[in-house]
């Protein structure tokens, strides 16, 4: 087995133990290149037959690309899809320039919040890695979120042989995070090689491509030329800039992500 | 080419240094993006340092005030010979739990020890959970030598102590190195400042380590996870746990000791006629026979034990302690069975590695000792030094895993 080959065993074996423990799961694909992959990892587990929801959380502000491509693939791969959006927030005018922590919290945390209550989830697949931000690099495989969606990082169970918290009180939902151990690049090689269909935006236009995707009005694309997958994981292995810089959420201040994770974010 | 990884865990007692020379590697193997040195530099100017390496990886706002590590961090560089996965590992006594956590994912280790205050309860402690958790590849790493001005004498009396702890737990390593972790010394580069350190730097040594190996010489044992009703078939999904499977292959069920042949095995699009050690695949049978989660199935049965009472080495780390005879909740492998630990013998105390008691009635917070469980139902079973994947165990107590074990 070489290395991709192990990540994606262990990923696999991860997706089964938490289907098999909770039943009422479901996977948020934010349409990403890393939940995208999660989705095919599990497409692969379940051997193209997903036996749970896949959600999208729209806040309405997502790139026309990430809308198209949800739409398509969802068909092909005959995904038992839910689109989300936290409407009343977007009533209220809750948008990027009227505060970028409200902004994630209601559009995304909240929208959340309701979309599992409503759902009546017990886990819920993520597509987050260990890489991408320090505050990631503190998660477990499985991490429990109490009724206010509100993770206690400094008491979490141990995590050891394969072995996973399970059991929940009642109101407290789990967080399943199969390829925290995944790094960018090896997200990208995996990519190159399952040929696992990703959005334009990822791919070099003029000179600028996105590396992080999200919402249109708080990602900024970078200079590149990158234009295939193999030339994305050229520049990946020469680059001096990290993976979200082009993210504002995470720019805000030292500890926006602490914040916003420790309240119920992704 | 796909490069091969590597983890290692840094332990050792609070405040010797893990996180500085995480940082201290990741700066000196050009692995930090320019973006992150200057988010360090800002966030380093804010508590009045120097370049806080540790802030690389205490990323929590916690653990930059009080600068200590409070739960453990992954991190990542590599080298033209492979990729390295470092983990860092608390090293206060609150936060053991992390600690085994971060140590139990990796296959070699790094023991830091500063060469000023010397060997300290969490060094020791933290060489007993390695030695527990069975890793094989050990440095010891002597670190602040800039603080005890480079001396080989002082070095030397830390190396001695050491030792004793090492032999104690029957760990062994041949590698202990001098190292500044703040200055750089001996980190990525020979130190001008020791010259009497005729050996390998630590980057030296990390790159002739072997990656953990895969039990492919056994015989092939594969664990059930779950079993998937298709439309057209029952698919037993599960890992290969040691050896291999093949299409033909006579096999049993060690719980139920029925017997059949391996006629598919099930990957997504693919054909397979062999899954080996580490792949998650799934099975079906050329007989209708029974399987369920938790079944282990093997090749050649008399390999592995079916029991309801073993004796184990255990760490306790639940906060609240466990007594003879209280219900408790094993979990080995996909295993799951309620059980009790009947009796405690050999009780040491981590901190100190020294017997406190030969035979007690309740283990505490951070209590190690040789225990026998009995389990109401049986359990397949081997030593953890014949196979590890079925030789470990964990203990669940009020839904929260609160031990780790190897079976003896």
């Amino acid at each position: 087995m070489d290395y991709l080959d192990k990540l994606e065993n262990e990923s696999i074996y991860i997706i089964r133990e938490a289907y098999k423990q909770f039943k009422d799961v479901a996977m948020l694909w934010s349409i990403g290149k890393d939940s995208t992959t999660l989705l095919w990892l599990i497409g692969k587990a379940f051997y193209g037959e997903i036996p749970f929801p896949i959600i999208h959380l729209d806040t309405g502000f997502k790139f026309k690309e990430i809308y198209d491509f949800r739409d398509k693939y969802a068909k092909e791969w005959g995904l038992n899809l839910i689109t989300y959006t936290n409407t009343a927030a977007l009533e209220r005018g809750v948008c990027p320039t009227s505060g970028k922590l409200e902004c994630c919290t209601e559009l995304k945390t909240n929208a959340l919040k309701q979309v599992v209550e409503q759902n009546h989830i017990k886990a819920l697949y993520l597509g987050i890695r260990r890489d991408e931000h320090g505050i990631r690099a503190k998660e477990r495989f499985f991490s429990v979120r109490d009724s206010d969606f509100e993770w206690n990082y400094k008491e979490q169970s141990p995590e050891m042989w394969d072995q996973y918290k399970t059991k929940a009180k009642k109101e407290e939902h789990f967080r399943i995070h199969p390829i925290l151990n995944w790094t960018e690049m090896d997200i990208w090689k995996y990519i190159e090689r399952e040929k696992i269909p990703m959005v334009d935006l990822y791919f070099a236009k003029d000179g600028k491509r996105y590396r992080s995707i999200g919402c249109e009005t708080c990602c900024n694309p970078i200079d590149s030329n990158a234009d295939t997958i193999s030339k994305i994981v050229q520049e990946l292995s020469t680059s001096k800039v990290s993976e979200r810089s082009g993210r504002a959420q995470d720019k805000e201040s030292d500890y926006m992500m602490q914040k916003l994770r420790s309240l119920g974010y992704m | 080419m796909l490069k091969k990884q590597l983890s290692i865990v840094i332990v050792g007692h609070v405040d010797h240094g893990k996180s500085t020379l995480v940082g201290r590697l990741l700066y000196d193997t050009k692995s930090i993006t320019e973006d992150r040195i200057e988010e360090l530099k800002k966030a380093s100017s804010v508590t009045d340092n120097e370049l806080e390496f540790a802030f690389l990886l205490d990323h929590l706002k916690e653990e930059r005030e009080q600068g200590i590590t409070i739960d453990t961090t992954q991190t990542f560089f590599s080298t033209d010979r492979r990729e390295y996965r470092i983990i860092d590992a608390p090293g206060h006594v609150e936060f053991v739990k992390n600690m085994v956590t971060g140590a139990s994912q990796a296959d070699s280790a790094i023991l830091i020890v500063d060469a000023n205050e010397g060997v300290q309860q969490q060094t020791k402690r933290h060489a007993y959970i390695l030695s527990l958790l069975g890793i094989q590849n050990l440095i010891i790493v002597i670190n602040k030598m800039d603080k005890v001005s480079y001396e080989q004498t002082v070095y030397n009396n830390v190396v001695k102590d050491l030792k004793k702890v090492l032999n104690q737990l029957k760990l062994s390593s041949q590698y202990f190195i001098p190292v500044s972790a703040l200055k750089g010394d001996n980190i990525c580069s020979h130190s001008t400042n020791m010259e009497w350190y005729k050996e390998k730097y630590l980057l030296e040594i990390l790159e002739l380590f072997d990656e953990r190996k895969r039990l492919e010489d056994k015989f092939g044992i594969f664990s059930i996870q779950d079993v998937y009703r298709m439309k057209d078939k029952r698919i037993s999904v599960g890992r290969v746990e040691a050896g291999k499977i093949s299409v033909g292959d006579e096999i049993s069920v060690i719980q139920s000791n029925q017997s059949t042949k391996v006629k598919h095995i099930e990957v997504f699009l693919k054909d397979k006629t062999e899954a080996k050690c580490g792949e998650c695949v799934g099975l079906t049978f050329e007989d209708p026979i029974f399987v369920d989660r938790g079944n282990i199935l093997c090749v050649q049965k008399e390999f592995l034990t079916l029991t309801n009472q073993f004796k184990a080495s255990i760490i306790w780390l639940g906060e609240k302690p466990i007594a003879v005879n209280e219900r408790c909740t094993i979990k080995c492998d996909v295993q799951e069975v309620s059980g009790m630990i009947v009796s405690i013998k050999r009780k040491i105390n981590t901190g100190a590695l020294e017997i406190e008691e030969e035979e007690c009635d309740v283990l505490n917070y951070l209590d190690a000792a040789e225990v026998e469980i009995e389990t109401k139902d049986k359990i397949v079973l081997t030593k953890f030094n014949d196979l590890q994947s079925l030789g470990r165990f964990v203990i669940v107590t009020d839904s929260n895993i609160n031990a780790g074990g190897i079976i003896i």
